[in-house]
């Protein structure tokens, strides 16, 4: 069976014995980094971090009836930009003089000092302005503003004093909400003359939808105190009467025309009969349109129509003796003039019945136009009626924050409502931040590691022969032995090349404890320097 | 530092394990030479490098040391390194008389060529140099001393100085019967040793072939015979044949 060999791609035995002949190209940068990074600590002033946590609060206070009015897209922001704007408004030149000044710094006798000689060699700026600047150049790079969770703003305050971390952040967010108040007040007031403008406008457009509204209304109540008699039950009932009237007006007609023939027999020519008139046939004529019209709407309501054919009876019996006797009067036979007076009260009858269908006519179409133009109405009613509520709430709205603006100006003591609320207050920070040892010692190692391992690459790519292989090759002849170093026989070469590896180890150590013990002797005489003259700034 | 101390640094004669690596590679070298001189009338070898500090002495002494010592033939090591001289140092002898003075007929053979603890090994040591070094080296009575070592010894050594910045050990080379080369693993640079193959091309008749040195340290760990785990029985081989304790070469 052929049974491949099977190489591994690293040989570990290998990697470990070329480690133990470059141990030194290793152990001297590893050394090495320790070395400075003990050395670091040592000489590092220690810094120590205290901060409070405030939570932005410029979204809440303001009513949602009023939100688009009052704050703009742009304003309202996303969240990482207003931490940015409040980062760059507490970096800002005014902010950090204030604080400084909170914090007495301008006062410091070395930043006075200072501030005199510049102020000497600038008149145009006063010692006073010269040390508000110094003051607040020295704290900015010592306050940092970060979030946190998602609704908290960091403001940290780094210091080589933990009493003066304390004060500084303290100071900052003191100085932050009293800013704020400061501005919250100055914006209440502002908002207040907006509000009166705007209670004057919105009062106007309540009036105007009120107005539109009413006027709506009273079409609509108008046009259903019109008698109209038709409901969906009588529609049917009004259209038979129609129909009715109709037929009886045809009948009528032809009654009139054969009338007219028979005088125009009677009278031997084609004249039409006279029109008789009087102010009784008048009246007469008017009593019977009235009574064709109540017949009408007596058939309309479903009520016995007895009484009424009876007096439509009566008065048509009245006119006719009337239009007798007023033809009667006329030079013919008689004849004619009974014909004449049959066709004049066919006429008025017929004039009765037409009155009665243009008035059930009349009702039959208001109805049809009331019922089509009815959910138009009710949807503008409905509209207007909105139109007058919204109206009316952003006026309420709008009085309500015109009240709150002037009750928050009057207490000007309450820190609702203000832009920032204060979640944790700074303390006293028990143990510096900064040097972090381990972060330190581990960084020491990964470098130190790093560096003999780039070493050991870069030694090792140099052209040196490093393989039997290799040698064979470059010399062209076979390696006959390889002899190791006798055991006990100094290696070739100078000592210092021999040992170069442990001597500069040695000179590291040697150096870095020499170090140590200078740096002892000069801690042991140091005075305190930068915390005292701290403390005496701060006044403690 | 005082001459004895910084002799003991470097002496063949102490401190010394046959039974030592070092040792077993040489008697392999040798053997791997004696073979190869049977046929080829090989009797005088000269050791050189590309550069200084490659081990040739110490092969030099060593390859001496046990064609004397295991092999019981009669050997002589010259020192030809005029400038830098190292055997006087291994062979725990003065500097003079050497080479240089033989070569300026100032002793004789037989004076130069100075006894060892061990009967078999002789060492002509490089002299002390008085004259300037271009003037050190005459070739004629080099060849003339290597004619007398022909008929003195079964083995010759000849420790040259360094072929690229010396010109002697080519001339030196013209009269010797074979050449080994020496490089120094982990050290010895590529274009060094590709100048010396240059410099040697016309001499490659009597190339026979190179060693490593400091195979230890820099080749992969199986040149390494601490790898191999065998390793002598202590108790048993501290007594030799003839009933005394052998603690070293020198001891034997």
């Amino acid at each position: 069976m052929d049974i491949k060999p099977q190489h591994t791609v690293i040989d570990l035995r290998q990697l470990l014995w070329q480690a133990r002949a470059d141990i030194w190209v290793i152990v001297l940068p590893l050394t090495t980094a320790f070395c400075v990074a003990f050395v670091f600590l040592a000489v590092a002033v220690p810094q120590y971090s205290s901060y409070g946590t405030v939570a932005p609060n410029d979204q809440a206070n303001v009513s949602p009836g009023l939100e688009p009015l009052v704050h703009s897209e742009e304003q309202r922001g996303t969240r990482a930009v207003r931490i940015a704007e409040l980062d760059s408004r507490i970096h800002g030149r005014s902010f950090l003089e204030a604080v400084a000044r909170r914090l007495g710094l301008h006062r410091d006798p070395e930043i006075v000092r200072e501030s005199i000689l510049a102020s000497q060699a600038r008149p145009e700026l006063s010692a006073g302005d010269f040390a508000a600047r110094k003051a607040a150049g020295r704290i900015a790079k010592r306050i940092q503003v970060s979030p946190v969770s998602n609704a908290y703003v960091r403001i940290a305050a780094f210091a080589e004093d933990p009493r003066f971390a304390q004060a500084l952040a303290t100071a900052v967010v003191d100085q932050l909400i009293e800013a704020s108040r400061t501005e919250k007040l100055s914006e209440l007031g502002a908002r207040s003359g907006f509000s009166e403008e705007q209670i004057t406008i919105y009062k106007d457009n309540v009036r105007k939808a009120e107005e539109a509204l009413r006027r709506h209304q009273e079409s609509m109540i108008s046009r259903s105190l019109q008698n109209v008699p038709i409901t969906e039950a009588t529609l049917a009932a009004a259209r038979t009467v129609l129909r009715g009237t109709d037929e009886e007006i045809a009948g009528l007609r032809n009654r009139i025309l054969a009338g007219r023939a028979a005088w125009q027999r009677e009278v031997g020519n084609d004249s039409d009969p006279p029109v008789l008139g009087s102010s009784r046939a008048s009246s007469l004529e008017g009593q019977l349109e009235d009574f064709e019209v109540r017949l009408g709407m007596t058939l309309l309501s479903g009520t016995d129509p007895t009484a009424a054919k009876l007096r439509i009876g009566t008065a048509r019996q009245s006119l006719y003796e009337e239009y007798q006797v007023l033809a009667a009067a006329l030079p013919l036979s008689s004849a004619a003039r009974e014909a004449a007076a049959g066709i004049a009260v066919d006429r008025g009858e017929l004039r009765s019945l037409g009155k009665k269908r243009r008035t059930v006519s009349g009702y039959i179409n208001t109805f049809t136009s009331t019922q089509q133009s009815r959910p138009r109405e009710q949807l503008e009613l409905e509209r207007l009626q909105r139109e007058v509520e919204a109206q009316r709430g952003l006026l309420l709205t709008l009085q309500r924050e015109a009240s709150s603006s002037q009750l928050s100006e009057a207490l000007e003591v309450s820190a609702a409502g203000f832009r920032y609320r204060i979640i944790e207050r700074p303390q006293l920070p028990l143990a510096p931040f900064f040097p972090n040892k381990n972060q330190v010692l581990l960084i020491a190692l990964l470098a130190g590691t790093a560096l003999g391992i780039g070493l050991v690459l870069l030694v090792r790519s140099g052209p040196v022969l490093r393989t039997v292989e290799q040698a064979e090759e470059e010399l062209g002849l076979r390696v006959l032995a390889t002899v190791p170093r006798a055991a006990g026989w100094p290696a070739p070469g100078s000592f210092l090349r021999t040992h170069w590896g442990a001597l500069s180890t040695a000179a590291v150590i040697v150096v870095t404890l020499t170090f140590f013990a200078v740096h002892a002797t000069l801690s042991s005489e140091r005075k305190p320097g930068s915390r005292a003259r701290v403390h005496g700034a701060l006044g403690r | 530092m005082s001459p004895a101390k910084k002799d003991r640094t470097r002496s063949l004669f102490r401190d010394t394990d046959l039974d030592s690596p070092v040792f077993t590679e040489v008697r392999r070298l040798l053997q791997m030479l004696q073979q190869q001189a049977v046929g080829a009338r090989r009797q005088i070898y000269m050791i050189t490098s590309a550069g200084r500090g490659e081990g040739k002495s110490t092969i030099t002494g060593l390859l001496a040391f046990v064609a004397a010592r295991i092999f019981s033939k009669r050997t002589i090591v010259v020192d030809g390194d005029l400038r830098q001289p190292m055997q006087h140092h291994l062979m725990d002898l003065s500097q003079g008389p050497g080479l240089f003075e033989y070569m300026h007929g100032r002793a004789t053979f037989d004076r130069v060529a100075r006894p060892t603890p061990f009967t078999t090994l002789r060492v002509i040591t490089a002299g002390r140099v008085q004259h300037p070094m271009g003037d050190a080296y005459r070739d004629g009575a080099f060849r003339n001393l290597l004619a007398s070592l022909r008929e003195e010894c079964d083995f010759a050594f000849v420790d040259s100085a360094p072929i690229v910045p010396v010109v002697e050990p080519m001339l030196m080379a013209e009269h010797v019967d074979a050449i080994l080369t020496v490089v120094m693993a982990g050290q010895t640079s590529i274009p060094a040793v590709r100048r010396l193959r240059r410099l040697l091309e016309p001499l490659q008749p009597k190339l026979v072939g190179t060693i490593v040195n400091n195979a230890s340290r820099a080749l992969p760990y199986y040149y390494e015979h601490r790898y191999y785990g065998y390793k002598p029985d202590r108790r048993a081989g501290r007594k030799v044949p003839d009933g005394t304790t052998e603690t070293s070469a020198w001891g034997g």
